[in-house]
């Protein structure tokens, strides 16, 4: 594997709070281009929080302040002259729970480009559709039932519409919140060589609860507890010989 | 290093089994060489035979913990420490297994050995044996342990074993050479002698595994070829 040195998202000392309580404690992390990062931690350990802070996605939370500096290409997005808007479109999501809008499956992919404006003709957009579904690896399953409602796929299907939803704006980072947890190991199977795909596009951050899945399609861990970051490093030295006891006992299975 | 136990507590159980069926299996390896060193010293055909039987009792020991080993693998896919300490448990099984053939390869000459065997290098080979027994034994409590720092002790303790091999070796050459007739004789004590010295180095790779699981670290970082001088205590 080549050695790559592109910082893509350069995070310096984030704290974020909820109201009084704080989430979030001085966070510093440098996010390579290109690669999957991947977020493990106890369940309100604060890896979510970290990934909604990516896309500013916590200022959809009124009690939610964030400060500190996050760098998205070199340009500071924890400010309030941050354009949103542009930023969001630079990155796209993937849930927990697939959420397909309720509309049709050409209609869920074809939304963001729509709204974007990045389509001029009504064929542009039926090729950022078909490239985004063929991306994500769901084309061939949908290609005669485009009209049909998303919702009537299976939960593996809808989830890769979410990501073909996602890449069809174009974007460089994929942020994705525990996206397989609703899955079977099939559908699981299936997004996970979907991101070793992706993965030569995009940069992409994944939070997990799955330490095999982790260990699988990341090649950078970062290790949070109690809403600090413990550790992070190369996925392979993280799970054979971790640094910190914490981290040990963590992914062993020793405490949660 | 003091570690708490798992969530999962019949996980901490499968460890602990696998951990003493390491050290059972180092008690039966063990047993083998001290009967096979018996049964020279007696010159005792009769039991030699016994030994050789006893080899598919340690056979059967490997292939129980084998299993155990590739079930706890499939099972709880274990990470960081448990990983290392089951990866090198898988190689450390397959290592006295290996031990166990040497010492029932000495028994094997012993009990074809028609001619006399000449008692001093005999004696050489025996006193030899007794210390590759004490490296078993030592490199078993490391892993127990879990101590780098022992296993890398039982590791330098090959020294010894090696120059006594080389000094046997002259000596069973002489003899030959003073004394064609005694050639066959000779040889079968320089089989078993080779025996001794392979099973030291299988000590050595059991102490680097321990090594391993215990530090995370290779005993050799792999830049040079393992020496002695690489690992022994700096000049102060």
């Amino acid at each position: 594997m080549v050695e790559n040195n592109n910082t893509k998202i350069l995070a310096k000392d984030v704290d974020v709070f909820y109201s009084e309580k704080q989430a979030l404690n001085k966070i510093s992390m440098d996010i390579k281009e290109k690669e999957v990062t991947a977020l493990i931690g106890p369940s309100g350990c604060g890896k979510s929080t970290f990934l909604r802070c990516i896309n500013r996605m916590n200022d959809l939370i009124e009690i939610c302040k964030v400060t500190g500096s996050i760098k998205v290409d070199n340009e500071e997005i924890i400010s309030s002259s941050t354009d949103v808007v542009s930023l969001r479109s630079k990155i796209g999501m993937v849930f927990q729970k697939p959420n397909p809008f309720p509309k049709s499956i050409f209609d869920n992919v074809a939304y963001g480009p729509s709204i974007h404006g990045l389509a001029d003709t009504k064929s542009d957009l039926e090729n950022i559709v078909i490239t985004s579904l063929k991306k994500a690896g769901l084309y061939n399953e949908v290609k005669d039932r485009l009209n049909e409602p998303g919702t009537s796929l299976s939960g593996g299907q809808q989830q890769r519409l979410c990501i073909a939803r996602a890449i069809a704006v174009n974007p460089e980072i994929i942020l994705m919140d525990e996206p397989c947890s609703a899955l079977d190991p099939i559908a699981t199977a299936i997004i996970e060589e979907l991101i070793d795909e992706l993965r030569l596009n995009y940069t992409i951050i994944i939070v997990t609860h799955s330490m095999q899945q982790a260990a699988r399609v990341s090649q950078k861990t970062c290790f949070f507890h109690l809403g600090e970051l413990i550790e992070s490093g190369e996925t392979n030295k993280i799970f054979t010989n971790p640094d910190n006891t914490k981290t040990q006992d963590y992914i062993t299975g020793r405490f949660g | 290093m003091k570690q708490e136990g798992h969530i999962v507590k019949s996980y901490d159980e499968e460890i602990k089994d696998i951990k003493n069926s390491i050290v059972d299996m180092g008690s039966l390896v063990e047993k083998q060489l001290k009967d096979s060193l018996q049964c020279l010293k007696d010159k005792d055909t009769e039991f030699a035979e016994k030994i050789i039987e006893n080899d598919n009792v340690i056979d059967k020991a490997y292939n129980a913990l084998d299993q155990s080993l590739i079930e706890i693998l499939g099972k709880r896919q274990p990470m960081a420490s448990d990983l290392r300490t089951i990866f090198s448990a898988i190689k450390i099984n397959k290592d006295l297994e290996r031990i166990g053939d040497h010492a029932t390869n000495i028994a094997k000459r012993v009990a074809v050995a028609e001619i006399v065997l000449p008692e001093k290098p005999s004696r050489d080979i025996i006193n030899m044996g007794e210390k590759v027994n004490i490296m078993i034994s030592e490199v078993i409590k490391a892993f127990l342990e879990f101590s780098d720092e022992d296993a890398k002790k039982v590791w330098l303790m090959d020294r010894e074993i090696d120059e006594e091999y080389l000094g046997i070796l002259r000596q069973l050459l002489t003899y030959m050479m003073e004394e064609p007739k005694r050639i066959t004789a000779c040889t079968s004590l320089l089989y078993m002698v080779k025996n001794l010295e392979r099973m030291g180095d299988y000590v050595q790779n059991i102490a680097e595994d321990i090594y391993y699981a215990v530090s995370g670290e290779p005993l050799f970082d792999g830049s040079s070829d393992p020496t002695w001088e690489a690992i022994l205590p700096k000049k102060k």
